[in-house]
Formats: structure tokens, sequence, C-alpha cells
């Protein structure tokens, strides 16, 4: 199948990876099956969902008996640090400092979390200083 | 003639024949209207394709016109506008000076000589706005067709059934198809996965448009865009073609009865929501036929097409014997077109009246020396 290069997932697709990424790998059924009961999905088009994220590069496929199971080839933290980036770039002009300043001046954050994104960044800064 | 005189003359008639056409077609739809037969969408886009096809053909319809009459067939017939015009002053049914006649009579061929010799400002003005109007008329619709071609080779490939191909794809919004120079395309937004009801609805109705014919014409439509850019009528046609296309292909989805009413016009409104958002390089992509279109260009008050669309197929109307009334109403529009084309065609050669006109117009210039002395005042 020929692979075609598609940095960022669509809502669908993203849903579709969440639910295999908690699952480690599945067929088409198994990760229906973990949706929602009102999502109502077709189960062709959980198939062509997971199909193009083939395409895409995000899962690989093995056949066992008549179904595919499928397996994210890309680990959710590292979509994750690829997702930010392209926030990053697109909505705060390639400054990632301008990103963060908006997350922690975001009046919903407790004092809890706003503790452990210090530590966080001690823990970044102790191990860069090495 | 040169070849060129000859191009450029049949280009002049085509345009002549496009705003005929159009101003036909608008009596015909305006009858159909009076008739009850307002909601026959699919024969009015016949008609208007049929009128197309006339147009572009009428170089050959002419020859055959002309190959009839060489043959002995209806010998004696001369329908050629120019004479007929000729004849009529000649028989005074008009007050004109002869020599201004004649000027307006050879407007056309005096134009034609100018601009193939591209001898002075006016020619040379009119040679260059036509170079830089098809240029760029054809520059944009190369640049379209790669922005299509990018839309569906970045799309995936969901079903092939026969030679149409559905793909999904995340880089439009809309659902449109397009066609290659073997296999139709149906490209379906990727987000549509999730909603049954859409995908299905936007399936049927670009189908719809494949059975119809619909991306043929309008590849035709794009590709003569740039030569008559600078005709109003072939714009007007056009826009009337995509209206009525999407109508008739509307009526003919729902009268299969396998799509719910309301499930498809809750599809056409959700859709024209998602085209409110910014999509140029789906913007500018054609030839392709579309869903629906926000139509964010329209100035005039009253109903817009979605408006329309929704109405008619809420109201369900049917319109029988399509095929009869498509006949009755393609019969004069043709046989209308055909005659214009025959009728503004150059004349091929000197008619007696033509002949009596230039012998008018002489005697007048005789006249007039005549009336000044030999030192340039007047005798009387």
């Amino acid at each position: 199948m020929k692979k075609k290069k598609n940095e960022l997932l669509t809502e669908v697709e993203l849903e579709f990876m969440t639910e295999l990424w908690a699952l480690g790998e599945g067929t088409v059924r198994d990760v229906l099956d973990k949706l929602p009961q009102d999502r109502n999905l077709a189960y062709t088009s959980g198939a062509t969902i997971l199909r193009i994220l083939e395409q895409k590069a995000f899962v690989t496929s093995r056949k066992s008996g008549k179904s595919h199971i499928y397996t994210p080839t890309l680990a959710k933290d590292a979509y994750q640090t690829r997702s930010l980036k392209n926030l990053s770039m697109k909505l705060f002009d390639d400054t990632p400092v301008s990103l963060v300043a908006r997350l922690v001046n975001d009046d919903e954050l407790t004092e809890e979390a706003l503790g452990q994104i210090r530590a966080l960044v001690d823990r970044r800064l102790k191990n860069d200083g090495r | 003639m040169m070849v060129g005189e000859a191009l450029l003359d049949a280009y002049i008639n085509a345009n002549i024949l496009f705003c005929v056409a159009f101003a036909l077609w608008f009596l015909i739809r305006g009858a159909m209207s009076r008739i009850g037969l307002k909601h026959a969408y699919t024969t009015q886009l016949w008609l208007l394709n049929a009128g197309f096809l006339a147009i572009i053909s009428a170089p050959l319809l002419v020859a055959g016109f002309g190959f009839l009459q060489g043959n002995g067939v209806a010998k004696g017939v001369n329908v050629n506008l120019s004479d007929m015009v000729v004849s009529y002053y000649l028989n005074g049914g008009f007050e004109m000076k002869a020599s201004d006649f004649e000027g307006l009579i050879l407007m056309r061929d005096k134009f034609i000589i100018s601009v193939m010799s591209a001898e002075g400002a006016f020619a040379k003005a009119v040679i260059a706005m036509f170079i830089v109007g098809v240029g760029l008329g054809m520059l944009r619709l190369g640049y379209s067709i790669y922005c299509l071609c990018r839309l569906v080779a970045d799309s995936y490939d969901v079903r092939r059934i026969g030679r149409i191909r559905i793909r999904v794809s995340d880089r439009t919004l809309v659902p449109f198809s397009t066609r290659g120079f073997r296999n139709y395309y149906v490209v379906i937004p990727s987000h549509m996965l999730g909603q049954h009801h859409e995908m299905k609805v936007s399936i049927a109705h670009e189908f719809q448009h494949i059975r119809q014919c619909d991306l043929e014409w309008e590849v035709m439509l794009e590709a003569l865009k740039p030569l008559f850019f600078l005709n109003p009528a072939y714009h007007a046609w056009k826009r009337q073609v995509e209206h009525l296309r999407e109508l008739s292909c509307d009526s003919q989805v729902i009268s299969y009865g396998r799509i719910d009413v309301r499930d498809y016009c809750g599809t056409l409104l959700a859709v024209c929501q998602q085209t409110l958002r910014r999509d140029r390089a789906f913007y500018i992509a054609v030839p392709k036929v579309t869903l629906v279109t926000a139509d964010r260009t329209s100035m005039k008050p009253g109903k817009s097409l979605l408006e329309r669309r929704i109405l008619s197929v809420l109201s369900g109307r049917r319109i029988r014997h399509k095929r009869l009334v498509f006949m009755t109403a393609a019969v004069p529009l043709m046989a209308a077109l055909v005659i214009t084309s025959v009728a503004i065609q150059r004349p091929g050669d000197w008619s007696h009246d033509r002949l009596m006109l230039s012998t008018v117009v002489n005697l007048d210039r005789l006249d007039e020396i005549n009336r000044l002395s030999a030192f340039g005042r007047i005798r009387n």
C-alpha cells in the first residue's frame, strides 16, 4: 500500500487512535466497541478510517484469520509533541514561550497543576545543565 | 479567406451566438414558467447543454448548410442577415445615408482586416487585451487543474466501483466529484466518515452528477472559459448550468426514494456551513462539481441557490414526459440557433443588392464631388 505523509490526525482519526493507543492493538470491532454507544458508527466506516490511518503510516496491520489487527506505529506522547509543535507554529507564531505563557495564565489552572509544571521545568533545566 | 481571418470570424460568430442563445434561453425559460414547467430542471439543463453543443458545432452546421445548398437543396434560400438588411434598406425600409450604412455593414470586415493586419493603435490594443485575457485565463485554468490534481492525489482510496473511485480527503470540507482521462473521482471530506447520513447523501448526489454527465459539461465549459472571458453571456450561461445541474441532481436523487428528504436537506445545510470556512485551494480547483457551495458573490436580493434547492426538494414536484417537453422546446431552439449561425456569416460574394448599394454609394460620392467646385467651394 502506498504510504502518504500526513503529519496530523483529523478529529475522527484521533478518536480511533486514542482507543488504539489504549488497547495497544486491536481489530476494527475492538476499536468500535470502545467508542461511546451513541457514536453509532458503521463497521465499514470504522474499517475505512483504520485503512486510511494505515495509508497515513500511523498504524500497521497484520492479518489474523479473517480480520486485520491494527497496531499504532507512533506512540501517543510522540504524537502529542508533534501536535503541540504544530499548534505552536500555527497559533503562537512558532514561539513555544507564548504557548506556555497562555497555558500558565489560564485562571482555571490549579496551584497544584502549576507546581507540577514548575517541577517539570526544573527537572528539564537540571538535566540540560548536566 | 485566410486561416486567421476564418478563425477570428468563427470566434466572433460564437460570441454572437452565445448572446443570441442566452436571450432565446431566457424566452424559453419564461414560457416554461408560464405553463407550469418552472420545476422541469432536468429538461432545462438538457436544453442548455443542447444549445451549448449547437453553438460550438456551429461551424459544422454552417458547412453542412453550405454543402446542402451546393448540392441543390434550398438553393434559392438566402438567410444571410447582412444581405437581408441591405435588401431592406434598398427597398426603403429605413432612412440612412448610403455611405454611413455601407460603413455599418462593412464594420465587421474592416475590424477583422484591421485586427489581422495589426494596423493602428485600436487593433493593437484589441490584440494585446485578447492575448493577456486568454493567457491569464489559461494560467488560472492550469493552476486550478494542478490544485485539483493535488487535492485528489493527496486523498485516500476507499472504494472502487468500475471506473468510479471513492476517495476521502483531509484537505476538503465539501464533497465533490471530478474526472481524469479514464476514471471518475468522488472525493468525500474525512470528517464525513463519522457521519453516515451525510456520507450516503454526498455519494448519491455525486454519483447522480456522474450519471447526468455533468462533469463532462463542466470540463467543456471551464476549458472554453478563457476564450470567452469577455462575453458576459458565456458567464451567465455557465452560472445557469451550475444552478440547474444542482437543482436537477437534487430532484433526481430524491425521486429514487432511497434517501430521506430531511437527511438530504440537513446534509446540504451542514456542508454549506462548512464551505463558509476558508478553503482557498478548494475554491480554486476546477473542473469539479461540488455538493454545495456558499454563494458569497451573490449581491442580488431574493432566494439563494441553497434556499431554492431546499424548497425544491421539499416540494417534491415531479415533471412527467421530460423527453417530450425537451423535444418540444429543443426543436425551435435548435432551429433558431442553426438559422442564426447561418444568418450571421459574412456574405460570401457580391450579391445583386450589395452591388446596388455600392453603386448608390458611388453615385452619392459623385454627387458630392459635383457639388464641390474645383477650388473646394460649394457651388450652390
